[in-house]
């Protein structure tokens, strides 16, 4: 009867420490905006590209949004989303040809919304050109070693058993709102790896996701800037495209060196004249 | 220490900086719109640091000549009041100008005024001071032609606002006249004083410099 006691102890205890094991789920997570399902959803045949020229007048106003992505809790927090897209837009904003960048909510677009929906987004926003981000992230969760020590209660919320892999990308395509046509694109990757106890897991991976958001974005930057100098000199060579000044034009107040060697001369005058005096 | 130049310095450098500089250019549509301070600051935010430090350098040099030849108040005057009716003359002459920015109009409105005062007092510069005037004149044709000078501070896409100059210039011609008029009016009046003995030699010659009282102060003390 002693024996039977201790084996259902045992027993008991072995059901405790593997059920401490499987709270966490290993499976992972993926977050998902394809621009693909917003621009062209129920797609069953490739989209007709219109012809003709593409005309582009700086300075254009640009609008930049995420595409909406997959349900609820299946994407970045709106606040989130605001913020990449301010980082976006500042480094864009010093371009002489970009007139104005324009931050258009997630809530704007609707979901499998296609170019009709862009087209009452870019009217309604005043922008002639949208630069259209969209991301897919992949969380991998496992456990090390060290997650067998979790049976000790204690060790759930001081041991860094679990351990995450999350690799983000982060795309912007930019387009022509009035053709449809993709002017050019350009890609952010990030990866980020990281380890949390069993208590603290969900915290500390939700905050490396966003991490890995800001990560991309500061490689999207770059790649983007680059795409975007490669397509200036492209238009200069494809005639599909033509860029046209606006009825107006901004104006600088811009002496020069001239006005700066005149005005050294106007200086020395007026000094002599003091010391002629 | 030229405290107007200074500031004026000082604001186009910080105003420039800072990442809200476009709400404060000069735009058709944000004025029309009620967004008056732009009337102002117009002239002190910039598209490109090149063309801001080339602006600063020359507002720098200009200005202090400017305060030591005007007086540090009439200049203040003038550049307070003198922004706005060049923005006010911007759209009036230039209906397609979309956006402005920039401190060279401010600095023709300073250049304007002095060379007039200088020409008044300085008759052996005359030559020099003309020379200056068809350079400045041939730089606005070149800019209103369009023709590339390749000296250009301003970033591609962007214009010389041409009429921002010769407005300025006329702006502070005008002034510097008004000034000058006055002033000559004054030195009438204390001259008229001085021969009755109301006034010394030296504050007779302080007015005729352009530093003296009103006429009607005059009128006063010759009326004592």
């Amino acid at each position: 009867m002693k024996k039977k006691i201790v084996w259902s102890t045992v027993l008991a205890f072995l059901f405790v420490t593997v059920g401490c094991a499987s709270w966490v789920a290993n499976n992972g997570t993926k977050q998902v905006a394809s621009i693909v399902d917003y621009l062209y959803p129920n797609a069953k045949e490739a989209p007709q590209l219109k012809t003709g020229v593409t005309y582009l007048r700086p300075p254009v106003r640009v609008g930049i949004a995420f595409v909406p992505g997959g349900g609820w809790g299946a994407g970045l927090p709106e606040t989130d989303k605001l913020k990449l897209l301010e980082r976006v837009k500042a480094a864009f904003s010093k371009h002489p040809f970009i007139g104005a960048i324009e931050i258009i909510p997630t809530t704007y677009l609707q979901p499998k919304g296609g170019f009709t929906n862009l087209d009452q987004v870019a009217r309604m926003f005043n922008v002639e050109v949208v630069a259209l981000l969209s991301y897919d992230q992949v969380q991998f969760n496992d456990t090390n070693v060290f997650s067998v020590l979790y049976w000790t209660i204690v060790g759930a919320y001081i041991i860094h058993g679990d351990q995450y892999d999350i690799q983000t990308l982060v795309d912007a395509s930019v387009f022509d709102v009035r053709t449809q046509k993709l002017l050019f694109r350009a890609p952010g990757t990030s990866q980020i790896k990281g380890s949390a106890s069993m208590a603290g897991f969900s915290e500390r991976a939700r905050a490396a996701r966003i991490e890995g958001y800001n990560n991309a974005v500061d490689d999207l930057i770059p790649q983007l800037q680059t795409e975007l100098d490669s397509f200036k000199e492209r238009i200069k060579s494809d005639a599909t495209f033509k860029v046209e000044n606006k009825a107006g034009y901004r104006g600088g107040g811009s002496l020069d060196w001239l006005g700066l060697v005149l005005a050294c001369v106007l200086a020395v005058v007026s000094y002599a004249k003091r010391r002629s005096v | 220490m030229p405290l107007l130049t200074s500031a004026l310095a000082l604001s186009c450098l910080v105003l420039t900086l800072i990442p809200q500089a476009e709400q404060l250019a000069l735009t058709r549509q944000a004025i029309l719109a009620g967004e008056l301070w732009r009337l102002w600051t117009g002239h002190l935010v910039h598209f490109s640091s090149s063309q801001l430090y080339l602006d600063t350098a020359i507002l720098l040099l200009l200005g202090t000549v400017a305060e030591r030849e005007l007086g540090s108040r009439f200049a203040g005057v003038l550049v307070l009041l003198g922004m706005p009716i060049l923005a006010f003359l911007l759209l009036l002459l230039a209906p397609n100008l979309l956006e402005y920015r920039g401190a060279s109009g401010v600095v023709m409105l300073l250049a304007g005024a002095t060379g007039t005062v200088l020409w008044q007092r300085l008759p052996p510069v005359r030559g020099l001071l003309l020379f200056l005037v068809a350079a400045l004149a041939s730089k606005a044709i070149v800019d209103a032609t369009g023709m590339d000078t390749t000296l250009t501070s301003l970033p591609s896409g962007v214009r010389v606002a041409w009429q921002a100059h010769v407005c300025g210039a006329v702006l502070g011609w005008l002034a510097a006249c008004c000034k000058l008029r006055y002033s000559a009016r004054a030195v009438s009046l204390a001259r008229a004083s001085a021969s009755q003995g109301a006034l010394s030699v030296t504050r007779l010659s302080s007015i005729a410099n352009g530093q003296g009282r009103s006429p009607r102060n005059h009128q006063a003390i010759i009326d004592v």
